[in-house]
């Protein structure tokens, strides 16, 4: 590709603006709190089907109480997950770990098989 | 007596339907939809003006509306809940009855689009004759609300003392009143382009039915849109969460048809211009319609839990021997026209203005299938394994977000592309100063919000799509070229600003919101975010109705009151109502957790780019109401 001066010094700016904004990216990445995460993953199991962080009831408040306090404490994931699946099930956590490889391959494949056939039959002259 | 009237007229209304499809010339069509039209308005206006003086001797109205319920509330009483939700529902359907009859006026004797239509409008009449009439007289009255009523006319009726009322959460605010109409009007709209396809195969008159299809579409598009922003609205209005999407199943459904739909205003293009896509366009219809019917049975029928699913009555298997036969229809007419879809033409090259078409299509239909299949699989996976799963927001956020980003990419590829082909040199000479100002933005962005990954993405990508097709038309106006001269062109662009705009506001709204919990009482002062409340005294406000307990809390000259709603009707906890002040980046969402002698604990959200997602939204449909109107006016 033939480019001109004017193009390079483009591409030059392009290039350390990219960088600029990686840097920045890396510098003030913000994760999720845990109890966010939590809030937002457990369902409350008295509403209708709304996560903790979503639901207005005092249940919901108890339930975000207590996993404040789990936290506190120094409980992994897995021992707060384990206190509220042996209690109220599977379901009261969204997106089941165990369940996460079925659930995510399902649709990633066929949505790559339908695209791939799709494109197949609208683009290629038979 | 009312109730007898009403049944009956819903009797006359099958009647006519099978009169409709059994029309032998066009007099007969049009006196037969007429007279259905008038029909189903009659019961509508019926059912409103029962709920309007309390006719407790229908069951529907004492169990889903009370004395004291205020008089707007009243009125929405009638899509509050299942039985009276389809009498909406029908109204809807007749409207498009109707605007098929004036719109695209047919000189054939018979004319199946109508009668097809005219079939779909009868199997929804089915279900409210022989199911759940919500005409129905009371037989049995409970100490509140109606415990049996009876489909039959001429009745001993038992008028219930007291009326149950509607739900709280649905008399909270008067979006109730506009949202389901309007969403309604969107989703049954998708029903008119099926019965057209299918009929025109039928009369075998099969030049527009594509473009026909689409002006339907489109009008149904808009509804869709304002319906589903404005139940966002509400979200963010009512339910105290702050937030205006959940992924809720029934909002998932609601997006299912809008994302086939909008998929089917691009492929029509190419089957108009080029004549492409003409079988996918066929089977992309069909989705559109039986995704409504779908969402209708998810929802409705009681299988999945969610705020708005109220019912779970037999209206399940109806619904899905009603998809049955539409897809087995749909299936048969299309293979009984083999060779009409043998004579397409194929895309061609990929880059090309209709390829981006095709592979918007593409990707369109995988976000639709990835939200169908998160919003479907608890059902089965319950049905399977006897137990139960929950789908959070993580799933649709981490699957359809990336999604949404190569559309976005795609609109960019979009303002400049001739039809032969993307160059991308070309592309890129055009494209790198627009380039070089979002990069600029959105770095400079980065020194004042919280930047990740995604939100770096979304910038970049969102404003170089701004920019982009600002410089488009900058330089459109210094050309004199007139912008109605390429109305398809330019409310495409207007719609994709918008949607560049909201996409920025929804990434804003999710990284950069953040709230904290405060337990105070009267007088106290709150430093949050910079500004300093004064949380005033505790008052209550009595209604009939309900009694509302609010806050007031001052910022400067400001007043904002939250409030919770004690609803005499429900033993539910009490409602709780936020109270907002709105800014122009930023709003201060403030909810009342709990109320207590000394203490109150109360929730302070600062949430980011809502009016910048309102904008958004707006900008999107009102693209293609300026491109709507042009369709009707043009004829």
């Amino acid at each position: 590709m033939y480019l001109t001066k004017n193009s390079y010094i483009k591409l030059l700016v392009i290039t350390i603006l990219v960088f600029g904004i990686t840097y920045q990216v890396n510098l003030n990445s913000d994760d999720l709190t845990r109890l966010e995460y939590w809030t937002n993953n457990l369902r409350c199991p008295v509403c209708q089907g709304e996560v903790i962080s979503e639901s207005p009831s005092s249940f919901a408040d108890d339930m975000e109480l207590l996993i404040e306090e789990q936290i506190k404490s120094n409980w992994t994931d897995a021992e707060i997950s384990e206190y509220w699946t042996e209690r109220y099930g599977d379901e009261i956590i969204m997106n089941p770990q165990r369940n996460n490889k079925v659930l995510y391959l399902i649709p990633i494949s066929l949505s790559i098989l339908f695209s791939y056939i799709f494109l197949r039959k609208t683009l290629i002259q038979t | 007596m009312i109730s007898s009237i009403g049944i009956i007229s819903t009797w006359i209304s099958i009647v006519i339907c099978l009169l409709l499809i059994r029309h032998k010339n066009p007099y007969e069509r049009e006196l037969y939809s007429r007279l259905l039209i008038f029909n189903s308005i009659f019961q509508f206006l019926l059912l409103e003006i029962a709920l309007l003086i309390d006719d407790f001797s229908i069951g529907y109205i004492a169990n889903h509306s009370a004395t004291s319920t205020p008089t707007i509330y009243k009125l929405a009483s009638l899509w509050g809940a299942l039985d009276g939700s389809i009498l909406l529902w029908i109204l809807c359907l007749v409207s498009y009855l109707f605007y098929h009859l004036k719109r695209f006026r047919s000189d054939l004797n018979e004319d199946y689009e109508n009668k097809v239509f005219a079939f779909i409008i009868l199997f929804f009449y089915g279900f409210v004759v022989f199911q759940s009439n919500p005409f129905a007289g009371c037989i049995e009255s409970g100490t509140i609300g109606c415990l049996n009523s009876t489909l039959l006319p001429f009745q001993d009726l038992d008028r219930a003392s007291i009326g149950r009322g509607p739900n709280p959460l649905l008399q909270n605010h008067p979006l109730m009143a506009i949202h389901p109409p309007l969403l309604y009007m969107g989703y049954v709209g998708l029903a008119l382009p099926f019965a057209i396809t299918l009929g025109s195969f039928i009369n075998k008159s099969k030049e527009d039915w594509v473009s026909k299809s689409r002006s339907v579409a489109r009008v149904a598009w808009v509804f869709l849109t304002i319906g589903i922003s404005l139940g966002a609205a509400w979200s963010y209005e009512v339910l105290g969460w702050g937030g205006y999407w959940a992924w809720d199943p029934v909002e998932n459904v609601s997006f299912i048809p809008w994302l086939l739909c909008t998929g089917f205003l691009h492929s029509s293009i190419v089957q108009r211009k080029i004549n492409s896509l003409v079988n996918w366009n066929y089977v992309l219809i069909g989705l559109m319609f039986s995704s409504t019917i779908y969402g209708t049975f998810i929802t409705r029928s009681g299988v999945l839990i969610s705020v708005h699913s109220f019912s779970n009555g037999p209206i399940g298997q109806y619904l899905l021997f009603g998809l049955f036969i539409s897809l087995i229809s749909l299936i048969f007419v299309g293979w009984k026209n083999e060779n009409y879809f043998k004579n397409s033409n194929k895309v061609g090259s990929l880059s090309g203005k209709f390829g981006l078409f095709t592979l918007n299509n593409v990707l369109l239909s995988v976000a639709a299938f990835i939200i169908f299949i998160g919003t479907s699989y608890p059902i089965y996976f319950e049905v399977i394994n006897e137990k139960q799963i929950s789908i959070g927001r993580s799933f649709y956020d981490e699957l359809v977000s990336p999604i949404f980003l190569l559309l976005i990419f795609l609109m960019i590829l979009g303002v400049n592309t001739k039809i032969k082909g993307t160059n991308f040199k070309v592309f890129f000479e055009q494209e790198n100063i627009n380039l070089i100002i979002s990069l600029l933005i959105s770095f400079m962005m980065s020194f004042l919000i919280i930047f990740n990954p995604s939100v770096a993405t979304t910038f970049v990508i969102s404003i170089w799509l701004i920019s982009s097709i600002t410089y488009k038309v900058i330089k459109s106006i210094k050309n004199n070229i007139k912008f109605s001269s390429d109305k398809t062109y330019w409310s495409g662009q207007i719609a994709h600003l918008g949607i560049a705009i909201l996409s920025i506001g929804i990434v804003l709204n999710m990284t950069q919101s953040f709230s904290s919990e405060y337990r105070v009482n009267t007088g106290e002062v709150i430093s949050f975010e910079n500004d300093n409340y004064i949380i005033g005294s505790v008052y209550s406000l009595e209604f009939e109705e309900k009694t509302v307990i609010a806050i007031n809390i001052d910022k400067g000259n400001k007043t904002i009151s939250p409030k919770i709603n004690l609803f005499k009707n429900s033993f539910q906890q009490g409602i709780s109502t936020p109270g907002i002040d709105r800014g122009l980046f930023s709003d201060t969402y403030i909810t009342i957790k709990s109320i207590e002698d000394q203490e109150y604990k109360l929730i302070f959200k600062k949430n980011m780019g809502i009016q910048i997602i309102w904008l958004g939204l707006l900008i999107t449909a009102l693209s293609q109401i300026w491109k709507a109107r042009y369709v009707f006016n043009k004829k």
